[in-house]
């Protein structure tokens, strides 16, 4: 009987290129359609969600995290409107007519500040939380030495390399 | 060498009526009673001091109690042996212990005898007395003598201080003469080297040993001499000259010199005082001898003597013995002549004796081996080896020390008795002096093997400094009867192992407790005389730490009590209690250590030290405390590693602040915008 021949392994790389090919020629094929389409609602949210762009810019933070915060209750701020664009009449007239009104950007872009707010807000309440919680866990560590040091003496407080050191010390002079 | 007391000589005569006692008396064993401030001074010994003492049972009795010195060690073997045993022609011991002797202010050694009436012989060594009448002699004292020799010699007992001023009359009419005292010093202790034969008398007085029945026998023959004489023909004579006249002319020669004597007299004297040890009358010789055998004396044997004399320190030596005597006693400028080869020379062609010349050079070679640094040892052990070729008769003789095998034991006692350094002694036999003595006998000995291996063993003890070993540890072994000579028992005579512990629960009542109950006699004392095997305590007792010693004095007192008792030391150990604190420390738990201090006082009172160390030295317990140690050590380095990190983490706490708050901010802001759309959505549809 012949010997089974190994299946022959393709290289990841081939792989990850025949997907990424996929994709490309996926979203080229549905990426005209999907524009055209919706192309009102494409416009709408680009000009409503300008300021999760801008925080996106701005933010120099490593994690940048401040566009998430801003994007959600940018987002929550333009919902209503959109919903008036797709059950209203989805137009390019409808979506100009919902920007150029002024209280309806107000209330989009306000909550994108409010987004900033929220940003800017919750780092000094985590940090007064940490420090509540670390203090009590520094007094519940005291309190755990201070019950070794009656039980056990001075000694327990000492490492070997103390010990070491001390040994070395006497020996020297 | 001791003389005998000055006072005696007052006292010569027997009194009329003998002296009772007076004064308040000393109790020995509730029935003795031993007056201190009634002395007997007629018979004092050179060594132990004689009281008068008297027998509850029989007031009649007139006795007498030796006191003896205590940095000297007693004849306890013999002690034992001669206790309420009557022979004729011996001074009747009736008792011997220890009590607190107020002159002394500590207990001493006392030995009672029943007192004898006629008195001394002889005063002193320098008095004169009326010379004995041969009939006399021969007739009555000799067969006595013959009679309580023999019954010693029966005994495996040698009495070793016979000599005329330590021979009594017992009876008023002077019938019966009687050996005195021999336990309270060391064998041939007190002595005067006339008594001795040169090769004994060339020894230190302790070192002598107990030697045999002939050196009894020697002694006799000069007493029986000096009593037919009437005096000392050598009262004038040093011990060096005295030595010196025997080596060279021969002891009979020296003491009779042109004194005449009857036949009967010569024989005796010729083979009493034979050099020869092997020539030497035995006791049943003398027995033939007494019982009325006559043979033609004994003829003095002659060392080889060389065609010319060989020169040292200005004098000239025409015998091997005279010149290792005269080497000896000069021993810096002995190794000069041997080293130029002249001594090999003079044997070869001056005594032409080419053997013992071979053997000379032999050493000598090898003593010009040694390296330059190790030159002076290897000189000093060239003449001590050479001295022994030279006198194979002498003793072994190392610098100033001087001893035959048997008599390293005693030699040792007297000098950590009388706390003299010990150093030549421990130098004797670190150098193995006593091997080359082995080594150069003439003739083979299975004895000797039998010592010489001894040596091996006792140097191997010597060589370890620890407690339990050590310089002590041989003077137990070589003593096998020696008391114990700790200075915290020493007012209480310990002889058997048996006793050291009743005896530091006396100590224990008066003595500071700082000190500890352990020294190196009682460590080596224990070690040596015990019959069980305690060297895990005595490794204990030299370990690091205080708390591992102060464990292994616990355990190896607490074994000797156990198996030997008493049940209870209440006293004894609230003395070992008071040094427990390091073993109550070394434990780390403080709930333990006070447990401990609960317990402790308890077990103190009931007084069992097995019990006491079986609590302290709990195995289960030490592990558990360690464990706990170890894990507690871990936690508090943790924790302290944890307080640390929060101590020194503001930064980074702010950092994460600054992280998570972004984060709760992204997820809030998600969460409400999802919110958002579902109820728009909802309300869109429904």
């Amino acid at each position: 009987m012949a010997q089974k021949k190994p299946p022959k392994k393709i290289p990841q790389t081939a792989s990850r290129g025949a997907s990424r090919a996929r994709i490309t020629i996926g979203l080229l094929l549905l990426g005209p359609p999907m524009l055209f389409f919706f192309l009102p609602t494409w416009t709408f949210l680009f000009l409503a969600m300008l300021p999760t762009v801008v925080a996106f810019v701005v933010d120099r933070t490593p994690y940048r995290y401040a566009w998430v915060s801003v994007a959600g209750l940018n987002f929550a701020g333009v919902a209503p409107y959109l919903m008036k664009l797709w059950f209203e009449a989805h137009t390019m007239n409808n979506a100009f007519k919902i920007l150029g009104n002024p209280f309806d950007l107000i209330v989009m872009y306000g909550a994108a500040g409010l987004g900033w707010v929220l940003h800017m807000s919750l780092p000094p309440v985590v940090g007064a939380w940490l420090d509540v919680t670390s203090q009590r866990r520094l007094g519940q560590l005291r309190d755990t030495q201070r019950r070794l040091l009656s039980e056990w003496g001075e000694e327990v407080a000492r490492s070997d390399d103390d010990g070491e050191l001390a040994v070395a010390g006497r020996r020297k002079r | 060498m001791a003389k005998e007391p000055e006072k005696k000589k007052e006292a010569a005569a027997p009194r009329a009526e003998p002296v009772k006692g007076s004064g308040t008396p000393i109790v020995l064993k509730d029935r003795f009673q031993v007056y201190p401030a009634t002395p007997l001074y007629d018979f004092d010994l050179p060594s132990a001091t004689a009281f008068a003492c008297s027998d509850k049972r029989d007031p009649s009795l007139y006795l007498l109690a030796y006191v003896c010195k205590p940095e000297l060690p007693p004849r306890v073997n013999v002690l034992r042996t001669l206790k309420g045993h009557t022979m004729t022609g011996l001074m009747p011991l009736l008792e011997w212990g220890v009590a607190e002797w107020p002159p002394a202010g500590r207990q001493c050694l006392l030995v009672i005898y029943q007192r004898p009436l006629g008195g001394r012989v002889m005063p002193s060594l320098d008095a004169e007395i009326a010379p004995l009448e041969e009939h006399e002699l021969v007739k009555k004292i000799m067969p006595q003598m013959t009679m309580v020799l023999k019954e010693l010699a029966e005994k495996g007992i040698t009495h070793r201080a016979i000599r005329p001023t330590n021979l009594y009359w017992m009876d008023e009419r002077g019938e019966q003469l009687v050996l005195g005292d021999c336990v309270t010093t060391p064998p041939a202790f007190d002595q005067p080297v006339v008594f001795e034969s040169a090769e004994a008398g060339m020894c230190m007085p302790a070192a002598r040993g107990s030697g045999g029945n002939i050196d009894d026998l020697y002694a006799l023959g000069v007493s029986m001499l000096m009593m037919k004489m009437g005096r000392n023909p050598l009262k004038e004579a040093t011990t060096e000259q005295i030595l010196k006249g025997k080596i060279t002319k021969g002891t009979y020669s020296l003491l009779v010199g042109d004194e005449r004597l009857p036949l009967s007299m010569i024989e005796l004297l010729r083979g009493l005082l034979c050099d020869d040890p092997a020539e030497r009358w035995s006791v049943n010789e003398l027995e033939l001898w007494a019982n009325g055998r006559r043979l033609s004396p004994l003829q003095p044997k002659q060392d080889k003597r060389a065609v010319r004399g060989f020169a040292f320190l200005g004098e000239e030596y025409n015998t091997c013995r005279e010149l290792a005597f005269a080497m000896s006693q000069n021993w810096d400028k002995a190794a000069e002549p041997m080293m130029d080869g002249q001594l090999e020379v003079w044997l070869r062609r001056g005594i032409e004796n080419k053997d013992l010349a071979d053997l000379v050079g032999l050493a000598i070679k090898n003593a010009k081996g040694a390296p330059a640094a190790d030159l002076k040892q290897a000189e000093d052990l060239l003449v001590t080896r050479i001295l022994m070729l030279l006198d194979p008769m002498a003793p072994i003789r190392y610098k100033s020390f001087s001893a035959l095998p048997l008599g390293f034991g005693p030699a040792l006692a007297v000098i950590m008795g009388v706390k003299t350094d010990p150093r030549l002694f421990a130098e004797c036999l670190t150098r193995d002096v006593p091997h080359i003595w082995f080594e150069t006998r003439p003739e083979y000995d299975p004895t000797n093997s039998q010592i010489d291996s001894m040596f091996k063993d006792i140097k191997a003890f010597m060589l370890q400094q620890a407690m339990g070993y050590g310089l002590e540890r041989v003077l137990y072994d070589l003593n096998e009867s020696l008391p114990c000579q700790s200075s915290l028992v020493a007012d209480s005579f310990v002889a058997e192992i048996a006793e050291l512990l009743p005896a530091l629960e006396h100590t224990a009542k008066k003595i500071d407790p700082r000190t500890l109950p352990m020294d190196r006699h009682i460590a080596a004392f224990i070690a040596c005389r015990f019959d069980y095997n305690v060297e895990r305590q005595v490794t204990a007792l030299n370990d690091k730490t205080a708390h591992n010693q102060l464990l292994g004095m616990l355990s190896l007192l607490g074994t000797v009590q156990w198996r030997l008792g008493p049940e209870s030391l209440p006293g004894l150990a609230s003395w070992i209690g008071a040094h427990l604190q390091p073993v109550v420390a070394a434990f780390h738990s403080r709930a333990r250590r006070r447990d401990m201090e609960k317990e402790l006082p308890r077990l103190v009172r009931s007084g069992n030290l097995p019990e006491l160390f079986a609590y302290i030295d709990n195995v289960e317990e030490k592990r558990r405390d360690e464990d706990g140690f170890m894990l507690a050590k871990a936690e508090y380095a943790a924790s302290s590693q944890e307080a640390s990190d929060i101590e020194n983490g503001t930064d980074r706490r702010s950092e994460e602040a600054q992280r998570y708050g972004h984060q709760a901010a992204g997820v809030i802001s998600m969460m409400m915008a999802l919110t958002a759309l579902s109820i728009l959505l909802l309300i869109r549809f429904f």
